[in-house]
């Protein structure tokens, strides 16, 4: 009954969290200079057909109406059409998500794939001499080389040396798995090298704490191997901080990442926001924000919902504060 | 071996980065034979049959009327639309106006043009273009109220004159010299319109037109694939069957396609692309000239802009060292350019106007204090605002740097009344005739300005003098007038044209490319390009 309350309240949590964004989301996009009719239509526009691309976006409305409706639509699934390709903006989104979605899981078990035993070695030998400073060099390197410097090396190496990847020619992975999987792959390393550092670290930090606990000295004293420790007593205990990164790094990667996918034209979310933005199309923007938040929410939700099975103590904690 | 093979690659990536920022230049391999009017020729030897073409540009259309022609603002949709849609005319090497849809034309007298139409001309439909397409599209165009109908002159009367053949006859209600050169544009793209009519084409959401190629797929902002279309009435010319344009945002993936091979043609506004691709095996780059050139506002409107003053205007104008914008910022592939653009046929020269002879106190401007304000999206503007500061700064005023979105950026200029800024960068696209532009410069038919310009009866009366007269030594004399009141008055300052680098396959690709542009369309040729190995 105590966990069904505390389930309850998470979920509760994200869907009043969802509606505060929404409602930034939809003064935001209302705020920022540059109204859609003056936007699209440009300068030479007359006012009658700013006045009729305004009827037609239904902006001569009051905001509590507009915001009713668009509230009223996104909850039977119609996230409205795009100004600009005439589109409903759930087929575009249902058509760049898999192609985002794709290149932040490729990046994020690349990311895991490295950073956790990365920091499990660093961890274990973070007192031998000059250990320490190589993987602070090389984590903070990896943390603080930026997606668009690096990503631009990778272009220019695998464009100019015939690597057997072609920059630019992406291939969604519906159309062909194999293929789709291959030019998901330069912008996953990219972006999964910041990931992979920050996992690093946060696994390195994680399992420092855990190896002076008393019950990993019971373990040493009991005779188990280091292999054995680490499975069995460190690496559970040193989990939580690392699913709660992998989750945030899931949701960032899932709100798409605009340079690396400008710089490999790869057709996901990010690049598609971001147009978007610049044109004031609004129904775009504001459903692309919305999913990152729906995404990040039921992802934080998700990774407490899972703490709590690998430490009971998370729900404890959460339903006593 | 591991440690091998990360050496390597690091080696090759140092390399790569210092090849990348070598010096030097060399004219562009197998250029040699290009006759003047084009930058590349394409091999006629070449027998493509059967060939696809990969290209790969810098953005999509995206206009509020979707892809009705006649609403088309921007360069990249009267080239993506063009491919589809032909005008009556056409420009070709030189600015010259050549046939296109119209076989022929003639000018009885100063204000009536007779067209008469290609005789096999049909729609990609089947249907034959008719003499009332043409007028009804003109028509549509002309009560539009687009950006385009204003600069088709004063049209009285646009008739079915058919007799034995398909012909239309234009009448203005005053001789308009540029009319030839606003019907070569896009906008002015005839249209099936008695499908329209009947409402069985949405010219908003789809194209059907007479040109080179139909619309196989379109995925806004990825790509664009056309197939070329059998029913074209010169079909046996075109040297293509496939068309896919890439719309590739990030000039750097431009830069590898052309490495790779994997495309065999883009464009770049960056000149540096020239020097980039330089190193590329394979792979030629030419600058096309084109008469589109980079402008300062300045807000003569707004009663807190500095600017307000025309002793100040006239200072900046004054100041502004226009070659070193070309030399620094513009990678020396500009020119400077008056109102008029450089390089069209009777412009004006840059340095003829008052404020190139004039002489300015080193701290003219001591106690000026304004922000220069681009848009982000053309790194363009950020060298040649960077630029403007220092030559600003340097007699004595204080220079701040705004880069803002594309949106903002029209909201603080265009539509803000007055306009919200001091000094704002952008470009014009100069079109195929000198006086075209020109029209720009009276605000009372321009709109856009209203915000930030005055209206001058002097400089309005003498650009439509201009547009009246013949091309030749009078109307150089009369565009002269034009750029001397225009430069005096100091709102809008040209500053250089704007570059346009095309970079192609050389060992896949035989294409033509005119050396100057006036409607930013590196595609104009495309039926003439020629694949090597199908």
């Amino acid at each position: 009954m105590r966990a069904a309350r505390w389930v309850g309240g998470r979920v509760l949590t994200g869907l009043v969290t969802l509606l505060g964004i929404a409602l930034l989301v939809f003064a935001a996009v209302r705020v920022v200079p540059g109204q859609a009719e003056r936007v699209l239509l440009g300068p030479l526009a007359t006012d009658e057909q700013r006045a009729a691309l305004v009827a037609e976006l239904g902006l001569d409305r009051d905001l509590v109406t507009q915001f009713g409706i668009w509230m009223g639509k996104v909850l039977t699934g119609d996230l409205g059409t795009s100004i600009v390709s005439r589109q409903p903006v759930l087929d575009e989104l249902a058509m760049r998500l898999p192609v985002t979605a794709t290149i932040a899981i490729m990046a994020l078990v690349i990311a895991l794939g490295v950073g956790i035993p990365v920091g499990v070695l660093q961890a274990l030998r973070a007192r031998r001499r000059g250990g320490a400073v190589v993987s602070r060099v090389v984590g903070g390197l990896g943390i603080s080389i930026p997606e668009f410097v690096l990503g631009a090396l990778v272009v220019l190496l695998f464009s100019s040396v015939p690597l057997g990847i072609t920059i630019g020619a992406f291939t969604p992975v519906a159309e062909d798995v194999g293929q789709g999987l291959l030019s998901s792959l330069l912008p996953a390393l990219v972006l999964s090298v910041f990931c992979a550092a920050a996992t690093a670290r946060t696994t390195r930090d994680a399992v420092l704490g855990v190896l002076v606990e008393p019950y990993v000295q019971a373990a040493v004293a009991r005779g188990e191997t280091p292999w054995s420790i680490v499975r069995h007593h460190v690496l559970r205990n040193a989990t939580i901080p690392i699913l709660t990164l992998a989750a945030t790094l899931l949701a960032y990667l899932l709100g798409g990442a605009v340079i690396v996918e400008g710089l490999f034209n790869v057709p996901g979310v990010g690049s598609y926001l971001l147009l978007a933005m610049d044109r004031r199309d609004y129904a775009v923007v504001q459903a692309g924000v919305m999913l990152a938040a729906v995404v990040f929410v039921a992802t934080s939700v998700l990774v407490e919902l899972v703490s709590s099975l690998v430490d009971p103590r998370v729900s404890t904690i959460g339903a006593r504060a | 071996m591991r440690t091998t093979s990360t050496a390597a690659v690091a080696a090759a990536i140092a390399a790569l980065a210092l090849a990348g920022c070598s010096g030097g230049s060399t004219p562009s391999e197998g250029q040699s034979d290009v006759p003047d009017g084009y930058v590349a020729i394409a091999d006629d030897s070449i027998d493509s049959a059967g060939g696809s073409l990969q290209v790969q540009v810098d953005y999509d259309t995206a206009e509020a009327q979707g892809l009705d022609p006649a609403f088309a603002e921007v360069a990249r949709s009267w080239s993506i639309m063009g491919l589809v849609y032909e005008s009556l005319v056409t420009v070709g090497p030189g600015f010259e106006i050549q046939p296109e849809l119209a076989s022929e034309w003639e000018q009885p007298d100063a204000t009536t043009y007779v067209f008469t139409l290609q005789p096999d001309a049909t729609f990609s439909n089947g249907r034959a273009v008719t003499a009332a397409d043409v007028v009804g599209s003109l028509q549509r165009l002309a009560d539009s109220g687009s950006v385009w109908s204003g600069q088709l002159g004063p049209v009285a009367s646009i008739e079915d004159t058919s007799g034995e053949t398909q012909q239309v006859t234009v009448t203005l209600d005053s001789p308009y010299t540029p009319f030839l050169a606003a019907l070569a544009n896009t906008p002015a793209a005839i249209l099936p319109m008695e499908e329209l009519t009947a409402g069985t084409f949405d010219p908003v959401t789809d194209m059907l037109g007479t040109g080179a190629f139909t619309v196989a797929e379109h995925r806004q902002d990825e790509s664009w694939t056309f197939e070329a279309n059998p029913g074209w009435w010169d079909a046996d010319a075109l040297g293509i069957d496939t068309l896919e344009l890439v719309i590739a945002g990030d000039e750097q993936t431009r830069l590898a396609g052309l490495r790779d091979g994997s495309t065999q043609l883009a464009n770049f506004s960056n000149p540096d692309a020239l020097q980039l691709l330089q190193s590329a095996p394979n792979v030629t780059a030419v600058s096309q000239t084109q008469s589109d050139f980079f402008y300062a506002m300045l807000n003569s409107v707004n009663p807190d802009s500095p600017f307000a003053d025309p002793e100040v205007r006239q200072t900046v104008n004054a100041l502004i060292d226009r070659q070193a914008l070309v030399d620094v910022a513009l990678a020396g592939a500009a020119e400077p350019t008056a109102v008029t653009p450089a390089n069209l046929p009777d412009a004006c020269a840059p340095d003829s106007v008052p404020s190139a002879s004039a002489e300015v106190d080193a701290d003219a401007l001591a106690g000026v204090e304004a922000s220069i304000l681009i848009y982000n999206s053309d790194p363009a503007l950020a060298a040649i605002a960077q630029l403007m500061q220092q030559q600003l700064e340097a007699a004595g005023a204080e220079i701040e740097l705004e880069s803002v979105d594309d949106g903002t950026f029209g909201e603080r200029v265009y539509v803000s009344q007055p306009g919200d800024f001091d000094i704002a960068l952008s470009w014009f696209a100069g079109y195929g005739d000198a006086s075209i532009v020109t029209s720009w410069w009276n605000p009372d038919t321009a709109f856009f300005n209203v915000g930030f310009t005055q209206s001058h009866d002097d400089l309005s009366e003498a650009i439509v003098a201009a547009q009246q007269l013949e091309p030749g030594a009078e109307r150089a004399e009369a565009l002269q007038t034009v750029c001397d009141l225009a430069d005096e008055y100091a709102e809008m300052l040209p500053l250089a044209t704007r570059p346009q680098v095309v970079g192609f396959a050389s060992d896949q690709l035989s294409p033509s490319i005119l050396s100057d542009e006036g409607y930013g369309d590196f595609l104009r040729l495309v039926a003439d390009f020629r694949t090597i190995g199908g």
